[in-house]
């Protein structure tokens, strides 16, 4: 009982010395991310918000037939940019990137077609009313750029303001273990040798323990 | 140290699969039931281990102690680490359950290896106690290293340049897990050398 009492207050010092110092804490895989601006797609890979994966190889598919599109190689930031390959312009492919690091580790990221296709967005519903009549405006109209230049333009300037908001998201989706995570995990443990204790002894019930 | 799904190929996969399972049922049979309670404790102090980050090198290298469940749990090591090492792969993402045939005979095989090898030694004097914890722990992750390596080279992803970045980013931690491992087994042969069971051969 002695050594039982001993074990669980190492195990327990060990566990909350950890979770006293969570920034040591960081999770042992790559988080892949990749955002759309304009005509390119920038790929970010890192361990953990603050260490880039250098120099991953990073692969782009066309998702649904597997296709290698093109491959490369991220900088020692973790970056990696390329531009949209015309092919999947004309296919509207949803690109699945996939950064893979040296020492076995992977994961991937999906850009849907939607995400670089303007077409593919949901459509924009201009109503009758909202056009302003042409013979009040018949002034001003000419020195305003058109419907369709003035959604380009705000397109373009979501797309780059939205960037680094996009990114942020991913990085706060980016799951650490948490306390839970933790305790759950080593619960499940003594459970485990609590169900093998019970198999063991519910067997013999009438002999003596060994 | 824990390889991700989808990076090896199916041969390795199912080679490590079959190692780990005849592994994890050595270790089953010889567990004596009487330490049913240690083998638990010390998965769960590998399952939190594995947490401890070490930022030295280039890669992102963490805290195994596989060494240390070797000396002190000899064959019951192997079920310990599998055990722990899926309820990661649930938890926290690391590695996975495809691989965990791979991940589990690459970190148990070398801990049992050494724990076994090296257990006799610690019944010896302090220094030689000392040097099973140190080089359990070094030597445990070494191989481990090695192994992940291999595993990689025949799933074609090169060798001798991963070998030797897997190697070098792990060098550090290999150091802090043999000094881990040697302060925990000097600690235990004075407190409390039963939990290593000296002089008795692991069975």
């Amino acid at each position: 009982m002695n050594t039982l009492i001993r074990l669980l207050t190492l195990s327990f010092l060990l566990s909350s010395s950890l979770l006293l110092h969570p920034q040591q804490a960081l999770a042992h895989k790559i988080h892949v991310f990749a955002w759309v601006s304009g005509n390119t797609i920038t790929v970010e890979a890192s361990f953990s918000a603050r260490r880039p994966l250098m120099h991953g190889t990073v692969t782009v598919k066309d998702k649904k037939s597997g296709t290698v599109l093109l491959s490369g190689q991220g900088n020692e930031k973790g970056i990696f940019s390329f531009p949209i390959p015309a092919k999947a312009r004309q296919e509207a492919m949803d690109l699945l990137i996939t950064v893979t690091g040296s020492e076995g580790h992977q994961n991937q990221w999906l850009v849907p077609a939607a995400e670089y296709l303007p077409e593919h967005l949901p459509a924009a519903t201009v109503s009758e009313e909202t056009i302003p009549d042409s013979s009040k405006t018949a002034r001003t109209v000419s020195s305003l750029p058109d419907n369709q230049e003035l959604k380009q333009m705000l397109e373009e300037l979501f797309k780059q303001e939205l960037a680094p908001i996009k990114r942020s998201l991913a990085l706060a989706e980016e799951r650490k273990p948490g306390f839970l995570d933790i305790m759950g995990g080593i619960g499940y443990l003594l459970g485990l040798a609590g169900l093998a204790a019970w198999l063991r002894y519910r067997r013999a019930p009438d002999s003596p323990a060994k | 140290m824990h390889i991700s799904e989808g990076i090896l190929s199916t041969p390795v996969l199912a080679g490590g699969a079959v190692l780990t399972a005849a592994g994890t049922a050595v270790g089953l049979k010889k567990l004596d039931y009487d330490r049913i309670m240690t083998v638990s404790l010390l998965s769960a102090t590998f399952f939190v281990a594995s947490l401890i980050h070490v930022p030295i090198g280039p890669g992102s290298v963490h805290l195994l102690l596989g060494g240390l469940l070797g000396l002190i749990l000899g064959w019951g090591a192997f079920p310990a680490i599998v055990v722990a090492l899926f309820l990661q792969a649930l938890f926290f993402q690391y590695g996975g359950i495809i691989v965990l045939g791979v991940n589990g005979f690459n970190i148990a095989g070398p801990a049992v290896l050494c724990g076994i090898l090296l257990h006799p030694l610690l019944s010896g004097n302090r220094k030689k106690q000392m040097t099973a914890g140190f080089v359990a722990g070094f030597c445990s992750m070494f191989f481990s290293a090695l192994l992940m390596a291999t595993a990689l080279f025949l799933s074609d992803h090169g060798f001798l340049d991963v070998a030797g970045l897997i190697l070098a980013s792990h060098l550090p931690v290999m150091v802090i897990e043999g000094l881990i491992t040697m302060f925990v087994v000097t600690f235990l042969m004075r407190v409390q050398p039963e939990i290593l069971s000296p002089g008795k051969q692991h069975k």
